[in-house]
């Protein structure tokens, strides 16, 4: 048993009390004290399939991004094509590099004409900072990450629950749809996604009013869940983490991400150097064990005898009750085949299977 | 933090109940709220011998993998087979229903390298 090391230079989001006060067990993650879980990840994961959940995301790194013909001004710096998304709509990108690397993935809220907020993995938080502001001088770019909180609502029952708490009409929200509007009396950022599988939303507002919002969302009902559930979420909804499915040394073909690349749109950074990259080699893959052992990071996967590949995120999966996992693999590897996961030196079969895991309404 | 009066403890958190040469071996009520629900469980087969503070077996909770160390040395003589298929009984009852092996003690004066209920209790407090 191996108890987390928590050093005095983690930061703390709004909602620390508030999370200490629910009984989340804290851990550090990315330079922050993050709740990993409260009552338990086997209960958190079900509340957010079955009914509602809400998780603290302030700590992922979030930007202000103006100036004019600012849709075209970042085209030239990520992969997708942000120019065509309009005011009050949400949008995926990836962030490259001038090889063919992936720096981060990263999500744009259109809130004005003018203005993107952008929000961006924690661990990255810096580095894609210092790549936009190096390569857009003309933009002004303003850091949130001290004063703004974002909480994620997941879940079926998410609408409904949020409904109690705003005048908004929430079923006039359409997925990826983001708009101003009063949770609770609080003025925010509300968007229609998540990174769930599940139905859900997202709210980013003013950090000294965390704590009311908070409150009032788990009076109506919604389960406080950590960054442990949510990684489970992630997972079986097939979506894919910087660090394990996305890494800089990767393109995004090999990642599977090669449908937020818009190679057809003007040159923007590592267009060029993908341009030959189309077929990859390797690429992930969902894979879902058959017997009861559990996939983890880092263990080889092997096929014909031999070591082809490595599981780049693994799990148990409470919803779909078993192991579930993807991994880098051979190209040649399809859906419908199957491989074995070195698991502490012994082999365990596994199936590659069409993602995701689990389906909950949302294809995200 | 339950910890009862009457067995012995690792400083891996495991526990130990001595009758006659054979220990019943089990992990602590700490260690399994620490590991949170145990939804995966991997112990050897009767036969096998364990060595005091190697890992014989694997405890997984949704998120982690945890070792369990043999707090005594031995041969396994029985397996509580019932908890692989049900390992969450390990966090029901980490001291009775959920205990993972029996062993033959090959050295009993290993047991004075453990510490008892009340240097446990300090030792997690």
């Amino acid at each position: 048993m191996t108890e987390p090391l928590i050093t005095e230079s983690l930061q703390r989001t709004a909602l620390f009390d508030e999370h200490v006060a629910a009984g989340g067990r804290m851990v550090p993650f990315a330079g922050w004290e993050m709740p990993v879980q409260y009552a338990g990840v086997i209960d958190e994961v079900r509340a957010v399939r079955e009914a509602c959940g809400v998780f603290d995301v302030s700590h992922m790194g979030q930007l202000d991004v103006s100036g004019s013909d600012v849709s075209h001004a970042l085209n030239r710096v990520i992969s997708a094509d942000w120019s065509e998304v309009a005011v009050g709509r949400v949008a995926y990108s990836l962030l490259l590099n001038e090889h063919d690397g992936i720096i981060d993935d990263i999500m744009g809220y259109r809130v004005n004409a003018d203005e993107w907020f952008i929000v961006v993995n924690a661990s990255r938080a810096e580095v894609d900072e210092a790549h936009f502001k190096a390569h857009l001088p003309e933009l002004t770019f303003q850091n949130r990450y001290a004063d703004q909180a974002m909480i994620a609502v997941q879940g079926p029952h998410s609408a409904q629950i949020l409904q109690t708490l705003t005048q908004t009409d929430l079923s006039q929200v359409a997925w990826r749809d983001c708009l101003i509007i009063q949770i609770g009396g609080v003025t925010g950022l509300l968007a229609r996604g998540g990174y769930t599988g599940s139905d859900g939303f997202e709210f980013m507002f003013k950090g000294t009013d965390a704590p009311a919002v908070w409150r009032a969302l788990l009076a109506a009902g919604a389960v406080p869940c950590g960054l442990g559930a949510r990684d489970v979420l992630r997972l079986e909804a097939a979506l894919p983490l910087y660090g394990h499915e996305l890494r800089e040394n990767w393109t995004p073909y090999e990642s599977g991400c090669g449908w937020a690349v818009k190679m057809s749109k003007a040159d923007f950074i590592g267009r060029a150097a993908l341009a030959e990259k189309h077929t990859p080699n390797s690429r992930i893959r969902a894979l879902r064990m058959e017997g009861k052992a559990i996939p983890r990071e880092g263990y080889p996967v092997i096929w014909g005898g031999v070591p082809v590949g490595e599981i780049t995120s693994g799990t148990m999966s409470p919803t779909a009750g078993g192991g579930i996992a993807l991994a880098m693999l051979p190209a040649v590897l399809n859906v419908g085949d199957s491989v074995e996961v070195e698991i502490r030196n012994n082999l365990h079969t596994a199936k590659i299977v069409k993602p995701p895991f689990v389906a909950n309404g949302r294809k995200s | 933090m339950n910890v009862p009066g009457e067995l012995k403890y690792a400083q891996s958190d495991e526990w130990v109940r001595l009758e006659g040469d054979i220990a019943t071996i089990g992990v602590t009520d700490y260690a399994q709220h620490e590991l949170g629900e145990v939804v995966y469980l991997e112990l050897p087969e009767s036969g096998t011998n364990v060595t005091q503070g190697a890992a014989f077996g694997v405890v997984e909770s949704v998120k982690a993998v945890s070792d369990i160390n043999a707090p005594v040395s031995g041969e396994i003589v029985e397996i509580n087979a019932p908890l692989t298929d049900e390992p969450a009984i390990i966090n029901e009852s980490p001291y009775e229903n959920g205990w993972l092996i029996k062993v033959r003690l090959s050295d009993p004066s290993q047991l004075d390298a453990l510490m008892d209920a009340d240097a446990y209790t300090r030792y997690r407090a």
